[in-house]
C-alpha cells in the first residue's frame, strides 16, 4: 500500500550536505507536486557538531514536521547513535557502509549503501554523496528526479561541471535504491495534480514578503539566530522598494531608530529573539507611551540567557505581555505556520498603524526557519491601512494626543504641518509635559482602550465541535501539531476542538470563554516550562485549564498532544538511543 | 538684518517656558538655536529635533520644530531612523554629556562612522543635573560629587579627540556665553554634510556651577588652524581643553545620500516578482 506521506530525515555533521540536500529534496518534492513541510536542527557552532534536515512529504497537505521517522538517512555513526530511535516501527533506515555500524536489532530493518563510494563512481568527488542520499530517497518514495535534476543545473550553472557530476550522484543514488534496496513501504502515493498555485518557502521569508505588502520602508536589525536572515533578506529588496534595512549597533539602536522612522512616517519594523527583546524592553514602553507604530518581530529561541540559540521555544510570552516598566499598551501576535505568517505580519502593520502602538509578533525557530508548501498568497485580499493623520484644512492648534471616545488622536508626520514634540514623559492633549493625577489617569485609560476594538476581532482560528470531549486552546507554530493530534485523537474516539487566538495582548477573553464552554475540559499545550499562556488563560480568562508543556528544544509531534489528551502521557523527547522504538518511547 | 533675524529666531521659540535653573548655561545653547534656525530659515515643519533624557534633553519641548523626547541615551539612533525615513528633513540631535557618552556613549563611534547627516550638540556641563550632582564622563578626575563623596577616581573623557578619532564630519567646541560663536557653530554642522558634532560647555549652576571659570579660561582655536587637518585636530584637541571652535571636518557624502544614490541603482522589482520567486511551478503527478 502506498503511503500518504513519510518522514524522512537526513542526519550527518555539520559540513556534510545534509542542509543542502534536505533543501534540494523538499524543492524537488514540492516541483513534483508533494506538499513538503521541513524541520531541522543544526549546531549553534559554525564548524562541526551534528546536523539533521527532515522532510516530511505528503500527497495531501501536512501540518506539523511528522510523529516518528520513516527514512533515516545516516551520513555517520553518531547520527545513528543520535537519532535511530525515532525511527517509527516499520521505519526504515540507510546508512553509510563505510562509517555506521547500526546495533543489532535495527539490522532488519537498515540497508549499507557506500554513499561516498557511490559518489566518487559518478566523479564528483566523496563531496557527492549528500545528491547520494537524495537520490536513494527519491528511488525508495518514487519521486520523479526530473525536477531536481534542473534545479541542480540551475544551482550549479556556474560552476563548471559541478552539476553534472552532482546529477550523476543523484541519479546513482536512485537507481542503487530501485535495484538493491528492499522496496519496503515507502512509497508515496500520487500527488493530487495541482489546483492552486502554491509556493516554497520559510516563516521568516514569509513574514518579509507579508511586510513588504504592508508598505514596509524602514528595517533595522542586529544579527541574532534565528531572526538574522530576515535582515539578509530584506537588505537585498527594500532598496528596490525605496526603502532601507540597517545593521545597526546592538538592539536598543534598532528599535530606536525604528521608532525614529516611524515618528517619521515610515512603516518600520525589526526583528530579533529573546535576548534583543530583553534589550528593547525600555523602548517598547516608549513606543506605548509616546503612540508609535512599530512592527517588533521575536522569533524565540530556548531561552533564558543565552540558552541554545539554534532551538525552539515558546517562553518570551510574558515578556512580549509584560515586559517593561511601567504598564505600557502593546499588541502581541502570533502566527502559527508559515502561511499564516502572511496575514499575521500584515494584520501586525494594521494594528501597529490604526492603533499607534508597538506591535510584537512571537514567531520561533522552528517557524522562521522551516520550509513549508502552501498556498501561494492572495495579497491583494489583504488590506493594508495606515494611520490617521489630522485634517489638512484644520484650524485652530494640533493636538498630537487629543482625547477622544476611540483613544486614537491622528498622527502628525514631520514635513506636513502639526510640529508637535513624542515624547515618553507623562503629556497633556499638545504633548506638553504634565503630571497631574487626573490626566496621567485619562492619558493610560486612553492609551488602553485605543486596543478594545482588536480584543474584539483579531482573527481566531477553531476547528472541530462545538460540542467536544476535549478543547486544545494554543497559540503560535503548536497550530500544526495539534490539528494532527485532533484527528489522532478522534481516531482513538475522543472529539476534540481546536482554537487558535492570533492576538494574545490583547486577549479575545469573551470569545475564548465561549469556545471553551462547549468543551468538557481545555488542555493548553505550550513549548515552555512554565506553562505561560496557561496561567494567562486562568487569570484573565478565568478557565481551568491543563497546561501540558515540553521545553526540550523540539516542537511538538501530534503523537505527544494525542498521547497527552487520550492518556495523560507528558510529551517527552529522548536523544542518544535511550529507547529503541519511538512507537513506544512516548510517555 | 540683524532685527529680521531676531524675529525669525522669535517663531523658534514655543510657548513652553524652560525647566532650566536660574543661569543655567541651556538657556544660551537655546537662544543660540534660535539663531541659527534662524539664519538657516529652516521651516519649523520640516526640523526635527530627537533628544534623550536629562535636563538638557527637555529642549525639543521648547522649539516650535518637531521634536522626539525619547529614553535615556538613545537620541543619535532615533535620530538616524528619523533622518534615513526622510532624508527632506533637517534632524538635530540634543543632549547632555551623560546621555551622550555615559548611557548612549556606545552609539557615538556609529553615529560617525555611518554619517548621517545628523547635527548632535551636546549641552556638557560636567555634571548629572537632573539627578542633583553626580559625576559624569566628562567630569574632571578628584571632581567631589554625592557619587563621589572621596573625589573621582576616573579621568574625563576628551569628547572632541574621540569625535576626531571616530571620523565626524564635523567637531567643533562652543560654549553658551559665547553665543555668537555658538550660533556660528551649529549653523556650519547642520549646513555640513553627514554627521555633525558640537560639544557645547553649558554651565550647570546648581551643581557644578564652573560659570566663571569657564568663561576665563576658554579661547579660540587660532585662526591658521586647519580644519581638514587631521593630526592637527588632534593636536588641538589633546592640546588643551578649553578650546573653542572647528577642530576638524571631513567632507564625504551622507550616509542619506549613500542610500539615495543605492535604492537609485537597484533594480526595481514587485513584490509578485518576489513571491513567483518562491513558486512551484504546476506539475504534472510523477509518482512512479
Amino acid at each position: 500500500m502506498k503511503r500518504d506521506d513519510i518522514a524522512v530525515r537526513l542526519a550527518g555533521e555539520s559540513g556534510e550536505g545534509v542542509i543542502s540536500g534536505g533543501d534540494i529534496l523538499a524543492t524537488g518534492a514540492a516541483r513534483a507536486g508533494y506538499w513538503a513541510l521541513t524541520f531541522r536542527t543544526y549546531p549553534a557552532e559554525i564548524k562541526g557538531g551534528p546536523c539533521m534536515y527532515q522532510v516530511r512529504v505528503g500527497a495531501e497537505q501536512v501540518f506539523s514536521q511528522g510523529n516518528a521517522v520513516d527514512l533515516l538517512v545516516c551520513f555517520n555513526q553518531e547520527a545513528f547513535d543520535l537519532h535511530h530511535h525515532e525511527l517509527a516501527h516499520d521505519g526504515h533506515i540507510v546508512c553509510d557502509a563505510e562509517s555506521v555500524r547500526v546495533t543489532p536489532q535495527f539490522e532488519s530493518r537498515s540497508s549499507e549503501v557506500p554513499l561516498a563510494g557511490l559518489a566518487q563512481e559518478a566523479g564528483g568527488g566523496r563531496r557527492g554523496k549528500n545528491m547520494v542520499a537524495v537520490g536513494l530517497v527519491c528511488g525508495l518514495l518514487g519521486i520523479d528526479t526530473a525536477r531536481i535534476e534542473e534545479m541542480i543545473l540551475k544551482r550549479y550553472a556556474h560552476k563548471g561541471d559541478v552539476g553534472e557530476a552532482n546529477i550523476r550522484s543523484l541519479l546513482a543514488g536512485a537507481s542503487f535504491a530501485r535495484e538493491q534496496l528492499p522496496a519496503g513501504g515507502h512509497k508515496l502515493r500520487s500527488a493530487e495534480p495541482e489546483h492552486e498555485e502554491r509556493v516554497l518557502l520559510s516563516g521568516n521569508q514569509a513574514i518579509c514578503l507579508g511586510a513588504l505588502h504592508s508598505g514596509l520602508a524602514y528595517y533595522a536589525g542586529y544579527p541574532i539566530t534565528p531572526a538574522s536572515d530576515i535582515l539578509e533578506w530584506l537588505a537585498g529588496r527594500l532598496p528596490k522598494f525605496g526603502g532601507v534595512a540597517i545593521q545597526t549597533e546592538d538592539e536598543i539602536a534598532a528599535l530606536a531608530s525604528v521608532l525614529g522612522a516611524s515618528f517619521a512616517g515610515s512603516k518600520a519594523m525589526t526583528a530579533t529573539s529573546g535576548p534583543g527583546l530583553s534589550l528593547m524592553s525600555e523602548l517598547v514602553g516608549l513606543a506605548g507611551m509616546a503612540e508609535i507604530p512599530a512592527v517588533i518581530i521575536d522569533s524565540q529561541r530556548s531561552g533564558p540567557s543565552t540558552g541554545m540559540p539554534t532551538k525552539t521555544e515558546q517562553s518570551d510570552l510574558n515578556h512580549a505581555l509584560y515586559g517593561g516598566h511601567g504598564e505600557a499598551p502593546r499588541v502581541v501576535m502570533a502566527p502559527t505556520s508559515v502561511e499564516d505568517c502572511f496575514q499575521v505580519i500584515v494584520e501586525a502593520f494594521n494594528a501597529a498603524e490604526r492603533f499607534q502602538v508597538p506591535v510584537i509578533v512571537l514567531s520561533d525557530q522552528s517557524l522562521s526557519h522551516r520550509l513549508e508548501t502552501v498556498r501561494r498568497p492572495d495579497f491583494s485580499a489583504m488590506d493594508v491601512v495606515d494611520r490617521a493623520r489630522p485634517d489638512a484644512g484644520q484650524n485652530g492648534a494640533y493636538r498630537r494626543y487629543e482625547l477622544r471616545p476611540d483613544g486614537v488622536s491622528p498622527m502628525a508626520v514631520p514635513g506636513a504641518r502639526g510640529a508637535y514634540v513624542s515624547t515618553g514623559i507623562e503629556h497633556d492633549e499638545a504633548g506638553n509635559p504634565h503630571y497631574e493625577p487626573e490626566l496621567h489617569e485619562a492619558m493610560m485609560a486612553k492609551r488602553f482602550r485605543k486596543l478594545e476594538p482588536l480584543a474584539r476581532n483579531g482573527r481566531i482560528t477553531i476547528t472541530g465541535p462545538e460540542r467536544a470531549d476535549v478543547g486544545l486552546l494554543g497559540w503560535g507554530s503548536t497550530e500544526g501539531a495539534v490539528l494532527e493530534a485532533a484527528q489522532i485523537c478522534l481516531d482513538r474516539g475522543v472529539k476534540v476542538s481546536t482554537c487558535y487566538p492570533r492576538t494574545l495582548a490583547p486577549l479575545p477573553v469573551e470569545r475564548i470563554a465561549e469556545w471553551a464552554s462547549g468543551m468538557d475540559r481545555v488542555v493548553v499545550p505550550e513549548l515552555n516550562v512554565t506553562g505561560q499562556f496557561a496561567r494567562l488563560v486562568r487569570s484573565d480568562v478565568g478557565l481551568e485549564v491543563s497546561s501540558v508543556r515540553k521545553a526540550s528544544g523540539l516542537p511538538f509531534t501530534a503523537r505527544q498532544i494525542a498521547d497527552y489528551v487520550t492518556e495523560g502521557a507528558p510529551p517527552v523527547d529522548r536523544t542518544g538511543g535511550i529507547a529503541e522504538d519511538a512507537e513506544v518511547s512516548v510517555g | 538684518m540683524a532685527d529680521e533675524i531676531k524675529v525669525k529666531a522669535n517663531r523658534f521659540k514655543s510657548d513652553l517656558k524652560p525647566i532650566w535653573c536660574p543661569g543655567c548655561g541651556d538657556f544660551g545653547v537655546l537662544a543660540a538655536a534660535y539663531r541659527a534656525f534662524a539664519e538657516l530659515d529652516l521651516d519649523p515643519d520640516r526640523t526635527v529635533i530627537v533628544s534623550g533624557i536629562g535636563c538638557s534633553s527637555r529642549f525639543p519641548g521648547f522649539v516650535t520644530t518637531y521634536g522626539f523626547h525619547g529614553v535615556h541615551g538613545r537620541a543619535l539612533p532615533t535620530a538616524m531612523g528619523v533622518k534615513l525615513a526622510n532624508p527632506e528633513l533637517t534632524v538635530i540631535a540634543v543632549g547632555g554629556d551623560g546621555d551622550g557618552f555615559a548611557i548612549g556613549g556606545g552609539h557615538f563611534p556609529h553615529a560617525a562612522r555611518r554619517n548621517v547627516d545628523i547635527t548632535y550638540v551636546i549641552m556638557d556641563n560636567q555634571t548629572y543635573g537632573l539627578t542633583k550632582g553626580q559625576v559624569s564622563p566628562t567630569s574632571l578626575h578628584q571632581q567631589r560629587s554625592p557619587s563621589t563623596p572621596y573625589g573621582n577616581l576616573e579621568e574625563p573623557m576628551n569628547v572632541v579627540a574621540t569625535a576626531i578619532a571616530a571620523d565626524c564630519s564635523f567637531v567643533a567646541r562652543g560654549a553658551s556665553f559665547r553665543s555668537k560663536e555658538l550660533t556660528e557653530l551649529i549653523v556650519e554642522g547642520i549646513q555640513q554634510p553627514g554627521f555633525s558634532f558640537i560639544d557645547a560647555f553649558s554651565p550647570c549652576t546648581a551643581f557644578n556651577n564652573t560659570t566663571q571659570s569657564w568663561k576665563e579660561a576658554v579661547h579660540q582655536l587660532p585662526a591658521e588652524h586647519e580644519q581638514r587637518d587631521r593630526a592637527a585636530a588632534f593636536a588641538a584637541a589633546l592640546d588643551d581643553k578649553m578650546t573653542l571652535g572647528v577642530f576638524y571636518r571631513h567632507d564625504r557624502p551622507s550616509m542619506d545620500a549613500l542610500v539615495r544614490a543605492m535604492q537609485d541603482a537597484s533594480d526595481p522589482v514587485t513584490l509578485d516578482e518576489l513571491v513567483d520567486g518562491f513558486a512551484i511551478a504546476p506539475r504534472e503527478p510523477t509518482t512512479a
